[in-house]
């Protein structure tokens, strides 16, 4: 029986400035070891519900589960946050000062004790399985973006989380780099049986997911069957 | 990885702004030490010098501890002293400005020709001056190279002539740089004939200091008994450089804090998207607010040993310059190292803590769209 490890329930969030609803009453329901994308056009409300999802910020009413908890519940989301979801963003955002390896350590700050030398040695096996183990001491600026990427998806494995986002993970890629970010990100869904929800406008993307929901005007409007996407 | 690492890189990402604020904090701290230092020294030298005349406790009008010029005494008050029990040795002196040469404002010291305070002095060259009405001065070292004189030698002091006698080594810069006549010849000089600045007494017992200290004010209300320690701490000279050192030190914590802050505040507002990445990957703000405390108080501990140095340095330069040389005295203790380093470290903490607040405080759904 699928488990469901993001639940949505009657979610809305508003703006206070420029009296902005992003969300009006979304429901919606992810399953374990989901590969599940996001779309619609823009300011539909898709990084808003990633927003929220991520625990980033808090929805105006309505509840969210993730992996069980309701985040209503949850004082301290930073913590939440850091040992239950991942991200990957669309410019990558890694820390420029810091190399590869150090990168994909810095989750693994506040997600409870772990020691310096066990900490080094889980990223190194991150980067390794995303084929950029001859990289490791490489600074960000010295990466070509397909190869940042693939650090930060390497980051976002870095606690195991329960749910792994990714916000236009191929937007600032060329095409070729593009289908080998969607084989890799296909690959972690199926080896590791991550749950990944995926935003983008991006149809070669979305088809290469499981599942497609999309959304227009802060709510969710259907559900797309992937392959139908190619057409 | 450590944060500590994370930390130290940030500092490096930017050299020239780490580097500038540290120099401007070890300047601050620099003249905080230099300042310090040549207080401390000469209250040590002073206290030394008392302590070298073997002085236990010394004899001032009351109400003029303050002022060491001001305090004028009766020659005669020593023969009530002697009277006191439990007393070895009296000693009277005076103490008076004087031009000598074309020198203004140059201290003169008056001591018992042969006396006591007379015969411990420490001599480079010639001797003690023996008796009391011989137009003899002696030079201390300081003075005497200043004025390239040497034993022998002729001086104008006041308009009058006196032969030099001798040269001395205090281990006080005011001695140094004094000229030391007879008692009686230079209350004649200065027209204080009958007049003393102090006495000075040294005890058959030194335990029974209170006691007798007590004795002596109780048979003369008009004077004050200080032991060494309270003649130099009550000295307004003393009081007014101290407070002046704590004073500058107040304008450069203030100063040093706000140039601190101005360089984390820069570097947050860089890093304002930075930090968001790392609040969305997990950091709590404790972590945010540790990291940027960490790098201004390493940014502030760097300038506060740098700016010993730099103390150490401007003393050194002091002492280069010819009309300062052997007059600036510094006195370096584990004490004022301490309290270069806690003044730096005030300054870190002070420095960083609003902008490591606001830098912990930034939701990071904004700081991720800051441009």
């Amino acid at each position: 029986m699928a488990i469901p490890v993001v639940e949505l329930r009657n979610v809305t969030k508003s703006f206070v400035e420029g009296d902005v609803q992003a969300l009006r009453g979304v429901n919606l329901t992810i399953y374990k070891g989901e590969l599940m994308c996001i779309m619609g056009p823009s300011g539909c409300g898709k990084s808003t519900l990633l927003n929220l999802v991520g625990a980033l910020d808090r929805p105006t009413s309505g509840e969210i589960l993730i992996d069980g908890v309701n985040l209503n519940d949850v004082e301290n989301l930073d913590t939440f946050r850091s040992r239950k979801i991942g991200f990957i963003f669309q410019a990558f955002f890694l820390v420029p000062t810091l190399t590869a390896l150090e990168n994909v350590e810095i989750p693994m700050f506040d997600s409870g004790f772990v020691l310096p030398q066990e900490k080094t040695q889980k990223a190194r096996q991150l980067l390794k399985d995303v084929g950029l183990e001859k990289k490791i001491n490489q600074v960000p600026t010295r990466l070509s973006g397909g190869e940042k990427q693939r650090v930060a998806i390497a980051r976002s494995l870095a606690n195991d989380p329960a749910i792994i986002l990714a916000d236009e993970p191929t937007g600032n890629v060329d095409s070729k780099t593009s289908a080998m970010l969607i084989e890799l990100l296909r690959r972690i869904n199926q080896e590791k049986n991550a749950t990944l929800i995926v935003v983008t406008h991006d149809p070669l993307i979305a088809a290469a997911t499981n599942r497609v929901v999309q959304m227009l005007d802060g709510q969710i409007v259907g559900e797309k069957d992937p392959k139908s996407l190619l057409k | 990885m450590v944060l500590i690492q994370i930390v130290w890189k940030n500092l490096l990402r930017r050299k020239i702004r780490s580097v500038l604020t540290v120099i401007g904090i070890a300047v601050g701290i620099g003249a905080v030490v230099s300042l310090v230092s040549i207080t401390d020294g000469f209250v040590h030298g002073w206290k030394n010098m008392i302590k070298g005349h073997g002085t236990d406790l010394t004899i001032v009008k009351a109400g003029t501890e303050a002022n060491l010029l001001l305090n004028i005494l009766d020659e005669s008050l020593g023969d009530g002293l002697r009277q006191v029990p439990g007393l070895e040795a009296v000693t009277e002196s005076l103490v008076d400005i004087a031009t000598i040469e074309d020198k203004p404002s140059i201290m003169l010291f008056g001591y018992a020709a042969g006396g006591d305070y007379m015969n411990r002095l420490k001599f480079q060259t010639g001797g003690p001056i023996t008796l009391d009405d011989k137009d003899e001065i002696i030079l201390g070292s300081v003075l005497a190279k200043s004025l390239k004189i040497k034993v022998g030698d002729e001086i104008e002091v006041e308009r009058e002539f006196m032969t030099v006698v001798g040269t001395c080594e205090s281990s006080n810069v005011l001695e140094n740089g004094a000229g030391i006549m007879s008692i009686k010849r230079l209350q004649k000089l200065m027209d204080r004939e009958g007049k003393v600045t102090t006495f000075g007494i040294r005890l058959v017992n030194p335990s029974q200091m209170p006691e007798i200290k007590k004795e002596i004010e109780t048979r003369f209300p008009s004077i004050s008994a200080l032991s060494t320690r309270e003649f130099v701490d009550e000295n307004e000279g003393v009081k007014m450089a101290q407070a002046l050192s704590w004073g500058i030190s107040l304008i450069v914590l203030l100063v040093g804090a706000i140039a601190t802050m101005n360089t984390m505040f820069m570097s947050v507002f860089e890093r304002t998207r930075e930090i968001g990445i790392l609040r969305a990957l997990g950091w709590r703000k404790g972590r945010i607010i540790n990291m940027i405390m960490q790098e201004s108080i390493i940014l502030s501990l760097c300038g506060g040993i740098l700016g010993i140095f730099f103390g150490m340095g401007a003393v050194r330069m002091l002492n280069l310059f010819r009309q300062l040389r052997g007059l600036v005295q510094a006195e370096y203790t584990t004490f004022l190292f301490a309290e270069a380093i806690i003044l730096a470290l005030i300054l870190g903490v002070l420095g960083g803590m609003l902008p490591a607040w606001r830098g912990s405080r930034m939701p990071p759904v904004e700081a991720l769209r800051y441009e």
